[in-house]
């Protein structure tokens, strides 16, 4: 007897599709499987028969082959166990042919006929829907991540008995109902801006930058207070969107990050690796391709705290990611795209010892100095809008008792200031004003006649650089954002001017 | 038979002999060039207790004396010794004269007054700009600045002198050479056109601690007054001011703040008799060298610029009068001032686009002198 049922492979962050063939005929006994398999995939044969034989389905010895086909597309993980076991025992005559057909069946077993959950499970989902198919059989742990997709028919099992008895109508398992359809529901942060005492131009440069999603470094001595900004920069970003909910959740279930009982993540995510981390670990790869912190942090804040303690080359390699929003990852197996739109926020010490320009505590020579600052390449801080310094806050300011704006009204404005550009940029698709190629500045910006005599005496005075003074415009644009003012004007370059990204020490003259 | 310089050369560079011992040479027999030609080496071994004599004899290698002396020609590096007619007339008087000088540039005139500058080389903005503030301001008035062409201090002394197109010497503690630290790279190649770098040390002779209290003696024995602008209670700078104490030269010492540990040591000095030091003329006057015709600032206050400061908007003025010497912090200066932090980043590079700010430092400011 013959039969097949649907299963589900990931390639990268997309689903894929794979039919599950099982065969079962007269011959020596053997339990054989095709279809250019991994490893773990063809362990299958011993967990599928195993669980059968425990859930009390008893499997004659014949000849059996199984085949996933396409037979060109390599197998991974171990979701097949369910559709293996399913499309043998429709082989056996237990369940009508015709009671597996168009289903999407996930899972894997275990020895005893538990179903357990697997990663990867919204982006096949995903897929399958758009293939036309309208109900999926998955593990009873997965199925709150499922449920975002709408005009899908969930039916979450928990075991291989029960999944039988639901295909032969025997029992009726309450599909949950798709929780997230629309819109995303966003968790209360444990932070909040409230909580940064003092820091004024810290604030408002980072309320700039997230206004406008521009890459920013800050430079500073320890305990400056650099870290506990960043955390809170998720707290005044504006709510995903279904849409970028549901790139963002796909990235997390490939990687197995979803909690059981979350559906589509609901919040900015921010990620904040250690100074060790590798170049896969950071870019994405591995022998399967998985996406790494950059992808993590799609929609979000990535944050690299100790800046020049990363290695050099793992830095580096984030210059085209930053670039293009997404990055392309090529194997022997196949190459993989992983979204990666994130905005950089960087933490560095100005020196060595970490407490330049406080030549009390600073005894750091300009050769060791500027050695410390070569590790990052032009390049990289190319790819930088903003930068600023930030210095230790003084006991009287942290125990001031003086209020300090919260994060929902900063979040405010920075949603207004996202619909601005959202619409003005409309035309050039693209979003943010960090994203303004060169060649469009001047028309986006629309700068008086003033404004450019301002900006040559600033070009020369400060020394910038064509690319430099292009950021300084762009951050220019976004504050006139913020204040809703459709031109740029003397003011806000003038402003703009203070986070600019330029040497680090004007003229290299250490103080 | 080889040029009297050359004689000169071969003296001073004889391993395992040094000032004491040529002094004790040259007292037994007058001339290098008897001490080469005539003197007998048992003479010298006697002479010389300590003396490894066969290193003594190789160094009497007239083929490789005369090419090293090409060789420093060729790199125009002059060499000088007493009796020369380019030898400082200064350092006679001096106590352990120098026996052998290489320098590059030209010496400075023996009737130009001359000023050393010196102090800490890790020294905080105020200390730059008074160095380079009275560097310039003394090369105006036709003096000499002499320093060590160190970090810091010494080479804003330098820098100065040579932004008021004066004449400045730099005495190094390696070969002239060798430029000592690198960043100073610039400074010290102005410096080889527009003034000199004198060492003892022969070319090619890398920076080396004991060095550098010798040469601190010659920076005191060039100049006619040692001028303090700022140095930690231990500092190598005293030796300069010691050895300028015993050879009679003036010692001035710029003041600073009591909580200021950079300060401690000028502040000291003033206690122990300096002369304390606000503006130019009272270096001037103590050195007998006021010159009317000479146009120069005399104080800070005449060189910050400060009539300026009347031409700007009320707003301007107020973030510029809270802004000093010392580099102060954007989110203090926003504090001080009571205004949002945009006006006064605004504000703030309007002032420097108008030049009277700086910003040493990311996000620092301070007034330009």
């Amino acid at each position: 007897m013959y039969n097949k049922v649907l299963g589900g492979a990931l390639h990268g962050v997309e689903g894929r599709l794979i039919t599950v063939e099982a065969d079962v005929s007269e011959g020596l006994p053997t339990f054989n499987m095709v279809g250019f398999l991994a490893s773990e995939v063809r362990e299958a044969s011993d967990r599928v028969r195993t669980a059968l034989r425990n859930a009390g389905y008893l499997v004659p010895p014949k000849k059996i082959t199984v085949n996933l086909s396409p037979a060109d597309v390599r197998k991974e993980g171990s979701a097949f166990d369910l559709p293996i076991s399913i499309a043998l025992l429709t082989a056996y005559g237990y369940i009508p042919e015709e009671y597996t057909r168009d289903i999407l069946m996930i899972g894997e077993l275990s020895l005893n006929g538990d179903v357990c959950g697997v990663r990867g499970i919204l982006p096949i989902v995903d897929y399958a829907k758009s293939q036309g198919i309208h109900k999926v059989i998955l593990p009873y742990q997965n199925r709150r991540e499922a449920g975002v997709i709408p005009d899908m028919e969930i039916v979450a099992v928990q075991d291989l008995k029960q999944t039988v008895e639901y295909l032969l109508g025997d029992l009726t398992i309450p599909t949950e109902l798709p929780l997230q359809q629309e819109g995303h529901r966003s968790l209360p942060f444990a932070e909040d801006f409230t909580d940064v005492k003092g820091q004024k131009l810290l604030k408002r440069a980072t309320e700039i930058a997230v206004a406008g999603m521009h890459n920013i470094l800050y430079l500073g001595p320890p305990g400056a207070g650099k870290s506990m900004i960043a955390k809170r920069i998720p707290t005044i970003m504006p709510g995903l969107s279904y849409e970028e909910s549901l790139e963002l959740t796909k990235i997390y279930s490939v990687n197995g990050m979803l909690d059981a009982e979350e559906g589509l993540i609901g919040n900015r995510p921010f990620r904040m690796p250690h100074h060790s981390i590798t170049a896969n670990a950071l870019i994405g790869g591995g022998k399967i391709p998985k996406p790494g912190e950059i992808s993590l942090a799609h929609h979000g804040v990535l944050f690299l705290d100790e800046f020049l303690e990363f290695q050099k080359n793992v830095i580096e390699m984030m210059r085209q990611p930053l670039e293009d929003g997404k990055v392309t990852i090529s194997r022997l197996q196949g190459s993989y795209t992983f979204p990666c739109n994130f905005m950089l926020v960087a933490a560095m010490n100005p020196c060595p010892c970490g407490y330049y320009p406080d030549r009390d505590r600073c005894h750091c020579t300009k050769p060791q100095i500027d050695r410390y600052l070569k590790k990052v390449s032009q390049p990289m801080l190319d790819r930088i809008d903003m930068n600023i310094a930030v210095k230790r806050i003084t006991y009287e300011e942290l125990y001031e008792e003086r209020e300090t704006e919260d994060s929902a009204t900063i979040r405010k404005r920075v949603v207004a200031a996202h619909q601005v550009q959202r619409e003005r940029l409309m035309p050039y698709h693209i979003s943010f004003n960090s994203q303004i190629p060169a060649h469009l500045l001047e028309e986006i910006c629309m700068l008086g006649e003033e404004e450019c005599r301002l900006r040559q005496e600033a070009f020369e005075q400060y020394e910038l650089t064509a690319r430099g003074a292009g950021k300084v415009l762009r951050v220019a644009r976004t504050i006139a954002d913020l204040e809703h003012s459709e031109r740029v004007t003397c003011d806000h370059i003038l402003e703009a001017l203070s986070y600019r990204m330029g040497n680090f020490y004007q003229g290299g003259e250490l103080q | 038979m080889m040029e009297q310089d050359v004689y000169w050369y071969w003296l001073n560079n004889i391993e395992g002999i040094g000032r004491a011992a040529i002094r004790r040479l040259l007292e037994e027999y007058e001339e290098p060039c008897y001490i080469y030609e005539e003197a007998d080496d048992r003479e010298i071994a006697c002479l010389l207790q300590t003396l490894d004599l066969s290193a003594y004899e190789a160094s009497k290698d007239s083929e490789r004396l005369q090419r090293e002396f090409e060789n420093l020609k060729k790199k125009g590096v002059r060499f000088t010794y007493p009796g020369k007619e380019d030898y400082p007339e200064r350092l006679y008087n001096i106590p352990d004269a120098p026996l052998g000088m290489y320098y590059k540039g030209f010496l400075p005139e023996t009737t130009q007054k001359a000023i050393a500058i010196i102090g800490a080389r890790n020294c905080s903005r105020y200390g730059r700009e008074m160095a380079r503030f009275f560097g310039r301001e003394l090369a105006k008035c036709n003096i000499a600045v002499i320093s060590g062409l160190a970090r810091g201090i010494d080479g804003m002394g330098h820098q100065g002198a040579l932004e008021g197109n004066g004449y400045t010497l730099g005495v190094l503690g390696c070969g002239v050479d060798i430029v000592y630290p690198t960043e100073n790279y610039e400074l010290f190649m102005k410096m080889e056109r527009q003034g000199g770098i004198i060492s003892e040390s022969n070319i090619g002779i890398q920076p080396f601690p004991g060095l550098f209290p010798q040469r601190n003696r010659l920076i005191a024995g060039m100049s006619d007054g040692i001028l303090v602008i700022e140095a930690r209670e231990k500092s190598g700078t005293f030796i300069t001011v010691d050895q300028g104490l015993e050879q009679g030269k003036e010692i001035f010492a710029l003041p600073g703040k009591l909580t200021d540990s950079k300060s401690a040591g000028c502040n000291n000095l003033i206690k122990m008799g300096a002369h304390l030091v606000t503006e130019v003329s009272d270096v001037l006057e103590v050195i007998h060298c006021h010159n009317k015709e000479a146009h120069y600032m005399n104080t800070i206050d005449e060189a910050s610029d400060t009539k300026r400061k009347n031409t700007l908007a009320p707003n301007e003025k107020m973030v510029y009068s809270c802004l000093q010497i010392e580099p102060k912090y954007l989110d203090d200066i926003i504090k001080e001032v009571g205004i949002a932090p945009q006006d006064v980043c605004m504000l703030l590079n309007q002032l420097m686009l108008k030049r009277l700010i700086v910003e040493p430092n990311r996000n620092y400011y301070a007034i330009k002198l």
